[in-house]
């Protein structure tokens, strides 16, 4: 609704040109059909409208005429009707892409992160989480579905110990870790992706290497008392750049000296070499390019295939299905939907319920053995 | 050359913004002194051309270096505490106070009394750091406020306390010679403070780029939420790099008055506090860049006041210099012009030769 | 003991308290305002410093209240604008910009002074003016209230316009409808088409001009000479008589007067045999305590919700 609003003033201020950078991103399915809607008649009205967004389908359905950038240039442009979105693909990453489901079927073992009753209620007095409870077991993807801004923020800063939840437990296999700190719930097993690399994930003016030791550097392999081994991080850090395909000069780069893309794949190398055995995965792949983008949804999927749990909350849903094997949805900080098979399962079906028109009495993604 | 002034950007922005500081001043001193030539020549030489002054200006670099080290440790994780002139006074006016109501052997007098200065200094940085810590309080504010009540407090100490009445004017009993650090060049007041302020520069850069906390300190200071999320304990380092600050600066003031009044004697709060918070601005906070310019910045000190004695421009135009040259370096955006077009035709190049 | 309990609760006491706030107010309201516009003027104590100096110096020289005025108001927002230029334009740090702006103010008043004087300390060997004395018709009858309230110079009674002006601006301007809400979320402010650094240069500027005014009283109203570091630190107690308010005009306002009860209870207790240096941190302990006190019951706010 909020990106209508800012439709509206722009259009109040009688702008002939409409610039929208990733404007489906707070938009369920059918709220994006509704604002295509509106873009077409804005069309119709003589306006032109720039439609910046790395979701082929949408680029497919709304736009006339594409044009694909790569590496700060531009790769191609032509009419809509030209391309094929596997073309579309091929373009901005220069190679073939898959978009198949990664969701092989298998028998997933005991639950390694459960979640009862979890409720959060802010500084402002709102309650942002009532009532969460569900369970993420080792071999398994959960997707969290939802439009962003209804508690899925809070809940991960809970699970990973960076917001002390109001009431309500969370228990890392088996052991109850409420109230821990960040570290303690990182030893016990957690990784975490956070949503705003820039924000949490990174600090830009340090170096790559300082970037990757952040939550290991007192360990045995990094330290010896107080003194910090720096051959030892440098040596480290060269190998999760190698490992993880990272464009960086050297460990001392500066991160905010790397691209987007590349700034993701120090979080995600950081976070999946800790040896986690519960993955925290928060828009992992926002604003990234499509290679690094395939890259992160391998290294979920197979982290999974290897009996890791993995919990994934995203604003896009092609995303949460692609990976998923059993989807929550959350509305208004209660859960509304489980859906415990993917199978079949596309956006349309998950929309109603990310609107607040659906809802499952007492939905929760608790697994009972 | 273009890819040598981007490595060496930064130092190259500070260097130019000295320059543009002493510009400043000889334009000054041409538009105010009668005979500009020789009170130039006072300025800039003068802290050089006598054994006495150039020692007087090693001198005023301890202390100096010593707050500038106190007030990077606080930045670098940037806490914006500038509490050290507080701390320092505070400090050393209760180090006085052992020093002169205790009596030991040199090899524990000396540490003993160092230590409580740095003591009481390490309390009054530790005060605004709980405040930031605990409440989310204001540590810029609480340790400008502290630096006043530091100074009462000190002042009250000696006035009341340790005061030599026989003495004509306001300053405490002298030291007992157990607690002097020696001087060592004969006609200087040059004293083991000295080398024992370089040694601290070199023990904080080894603190800040080796060690554990040090990381902790540098990562916090880098973006705050970066490093709880990775599991730092964000209290500890707002606390402890704070209460460092403190420490330092209670040391570096009391090593003056051990090594070169051997009494109490400010009735005023002497500003080295301050002059910290300058030469880790101009060092970027790094310890070792830290020491040049607290060498800079007494140099500049020194050929103020010969010029105050010997010409008719007042010593205060270096402390306007020196509010310019921080401006300027606390500009990001200053010369940034220029490093953008060099890259620009850096990477242009680069694409040429691809 | 009882002597003083009597002075304490005369009216010369509370004609004391706002002339002792008066300085305070100024700056907090200046404060409140930059504060309110995301990008706090902690320059305000060099800032005052300055116009003090040019508000003295050009009134002994030219002996025209006005020209003063002008002067000391110039210096002011001349400076605010130079920080707003480094920290908007040249992206310094404000709070390092604002330190090194104080320390100039320290070093350049003394450098303007002694080129003015020969002296070092204070203008005394001047004859500089002050702003007149005003007698409130009426309200000068009134029992007790009249003995505070009349009589005061024009300057006070300026610092109770300053708040209702301050308050005038941000409720009842446009101007103060884009102050709050690039202070609030200037991202948001941005998208819907305000200029973030131009609000926050003019709410730089607006503090700028109550700094001036509360420097100009302090010397040429409340004393009647500069003096070297006259400020005393009342640009950092504004700063927390406006974070106590909560940048809120009828809150600083609130929290200046207490802070000038504060500091005049500190003058009427120097006759007594307390050594003075306690006496004159009276000030700095009782905001460095309230300051405290205030970020303990925020904190507590914060947890409770």
């Amino acid at each position: 609704m909020r990106q209508r609003v800012e439709i509206l003033k722009a259009l109040y201020r009688n702008a002939e040109l409409l610039i929208l950078d990733e404007p489906t991103s707070v938009l369920t399915p059918q709220e994006a059909e509704g604002f295509f809607g509106t873009l077409q008649e804005l069309k119709s009205h003589g306006k032109t409208i720039i439609f910046i967004s790395h979701k082929l389908r949408e680029v497919k359905r709304i736009a006339d005429r594409v044009t694909i950038m790569r590496d700060a240039r531009v790769i191609a442009t032509r009419d809509a009707g030209e391309l094929s979105e596997q073309d579309i693909a091929y373009l901005m990453v220069g190679r073939e892409i898959s978009s198949e489901r990664l969701a092989p079927p298998r028998s997933p073992g005991p639950a390694l992160l459960s979640v009862r009753d979890l409720t959060f209620v802010n500084e402002e007095n709102l309650r942002v989480l009532s009532g969460v409870s569900f369970d993420v077991r080792a071999g398994e993807i959960v997707g969290l579905a939802g439009v962003e801004g209804n508690g899925q923020t809070e809940l991960v800063r809970i699970l990973t110990g960076l917001l002390p939840a109001t009431s309500g437990t969370v228990a890392i296999r088996g052991r109850a870790v409420n109230g821990s700190s960040p570290r303690r719930i990182r030893q016990a097993g957690v990784a975490h992706i956070p949503e705003d690399r820039m924000e949490d994930g990174a600090a830009a003016e340090a170096s790559v290497q300082e970037n990757v030791i952040v939550d290991r550097f007192y360990k045995a392999d990094f330290s010896r008392g107080l003194i910090l081994l720096w051959a030892a991080v440098a040596r480290h850090t060269r190998s999760l750049i190698e490992r993880f395909h990272i464009l960086a000069r050297s460990p001392r780069a500066p991160v905010a000296s790397l691209s987007g893309g590349n700034i993701q794949k120090v979080v995600v190398a950081r976070e999946l070499s800790s040896e986690p055995e519960v993955i925290i995965a928060s828009q992992p792949t926002r604003g990234i390019d499509v290679g690094s983008e395939e890259m992160v949804h391998n290294l979920l999927a197979e982290a999974r295939d290897r009996g890791k749990a993995v919990f994934l909350a995203s604003a896009d849903l092609d995303e949460v299905l692609k990976l998923s094997n059993r989807v929550l949805v959350i509305f208004n900080g209660e859960l509304v939907a489980h859906f415990r098979d993917t199978a079949g399962l596309s956006g349309q079906d998950l929309g109603p319920y990310m609107l607040g028109l659906k809802k499952e009495e007492a939905a929760s993604g608790e697994v009972h053995p | 050359m273009e890819k040598f002034i981007l490595k060496y950007f930064n130092l190259l922005r500070t260097i130019i913004a000295v320059l543009i500081g002493i510009v400043i001043s000889v334009f000054l001193i041409f538009l105010i002194s009668r005979d500009p030539g020789f009170s130039l020549q006072q300025f800039l030489l003068g802290p050089l051309l006598s054994r006495s002054r150039f020692s007087s200006m090693v001198e005023m670099a301890s202390p100096i270096i010593m707050c500038g080290l106190a007030i990077a440790l606080a930045f670098q994780a940037r806490q914006f505490n500038v509490g050290a002139e507080g701390a320092l006074y505070l400090g050393a006016a209760v180090g006085t106070g052992f020093a002169v109501s205790t009596a030991m052997p040199g090899f524990l007098h000396l540490p003993l009394t160092l230590l409580v200065a740095g003591g009481v200094g390490a309390l009054w940085g530790f005060l605004p750091g709980l405040l930031k810590a605990r409440w989310r309080g204001s540590e810029l504010v609480a340790s400008l406020l502290l630096n006043y009540v530091g100074y009462y407090l000190g002042l009250y100490l000696i006035n009341f306390h340790f005061r030599d009445k026989n003495a004509g004017y306001l300053v405490s009993y002298q030291l007992p010679k157990s607690a002097w650090l020696a001087q060592f060049i004969p006609n200087t007041r040059m004293h083991w403070g000295i080398l024992l302020s370089l040694a601290f520069a070199v023990l904080v850069f080894l603190f800040l780029y080796h060690t554990t906390s040090g990381y902790e300190i540098r990562m916090t200071g880098a973006n705050e939420k970066f490093a709880r999320f990775g599991g730092i304990n964000v209290f500890k380092v707002v606390v402890l790099s704070q209460l460092l600050l403190g420490l330092l600066a209670g040391i570096g003031g009391m090593s003056e008055v051990m090594g070169i009044h051997r009494r109490f004697n400010w009735q005023s709060s002497p500003g080295y506090g301050w002059d910290g918070v300058v030469v880790a601005i101009i060092g970027r906070n790094h310890p070792l860049l830290i020491v040049a310019a607290s060498f800079f910045l007494a140099y500049l000190r020194v050929g103020g006041q010969v010029l105050n004695l010997m010409s008719d421009v007042p010593a205060e135009m270096v402390t306007v210099i020196q509010s310019i040259i921080i401006l300027l370096i606390t500009a990001e955006a200053f010369l940034a012009q220029w490093r953008y077009r060099i890259t620009v035709r850096q990477a242009e190049s680069r694409g040429e030769a691809a | 003991m009882s002597a003083m309990l009597q002075s304490i609760l005369s009216a010369q006491f509370g004609f004391a308290v706002l002339r002792v706030m008066t300085p305070l107010l100024f700056p907090a309201v200046g404060v409140a305002i930059s504060g309110l516009a995301g990008s706090v003027n902690i320059a305000l104590e060099g800032i005052m410093l300055c116009s003090a100096c040019a508000g003295v110096l050009v009134s002994a020289f030219t002996q025209s209240l006005w020209l003063a005025l002008a002067a000391g108001l110039a210096t002011g927002i001349g400076l605010a604008a130079l920080l707003g230029f480094f920290h908007l334009r040249l992206k310094a740090d404000i709070i390092l910009a604002a330190i090194a702006m104080n320390m100039m103010a320290g070093g350049l008043t003394i450098f303007v002074l002694f080129l003015a004087t020969g002296e070092k300390g204070s203008s005394s060997s001047l004859t500089s003016l002050v702003f007149p004395l005003v007698h409130l018709p009426l309200v000068r009858r009134i029992p007790v209230l009249g003995e505070i309230l009349s009589g005061q110079n024009v300057l006070v009674y300026g610092a109770f316009l300053a708040v209702f002006l301050y308050w005038l601006i941000v409720f009842k301007t446009p101007l103060g409808l884009r102050i709050r809400a690039v202070g609030q979320n200037p991202d948001a402010a941005q998208s819907v088409g305000i200029n973030v650094n131009r609000t926050r240069m003019w709410a730089l500027l607006l503090s700028g001009f109550f700094g001036a005014l509360g420097g100009l009283y302090l010397a040429m109203g409340y004393v009647s000479w500069f003096a070297r570091d006259m400020t005393a630190g009342r640009g950092w107690i504004a700063i927390a008589a406006a974070s106590l308010g909560n940048n809120m005009p009828l809150g600083t306002f609130l929290s200046s007067l207490l802070f000038g009860v504060v500091n005049s209870l500190a003058i009427y207790l120097a006759p007594l045999a307390v050594p003075s240096e306690f006496i004159q941190m009276i000030p700095y302990v009782a905001t460095a305590l309230a300051l405290t006190g205030y970020s303990i019951q925020a904190a507590r706010r914060r947890r409770k919700l």
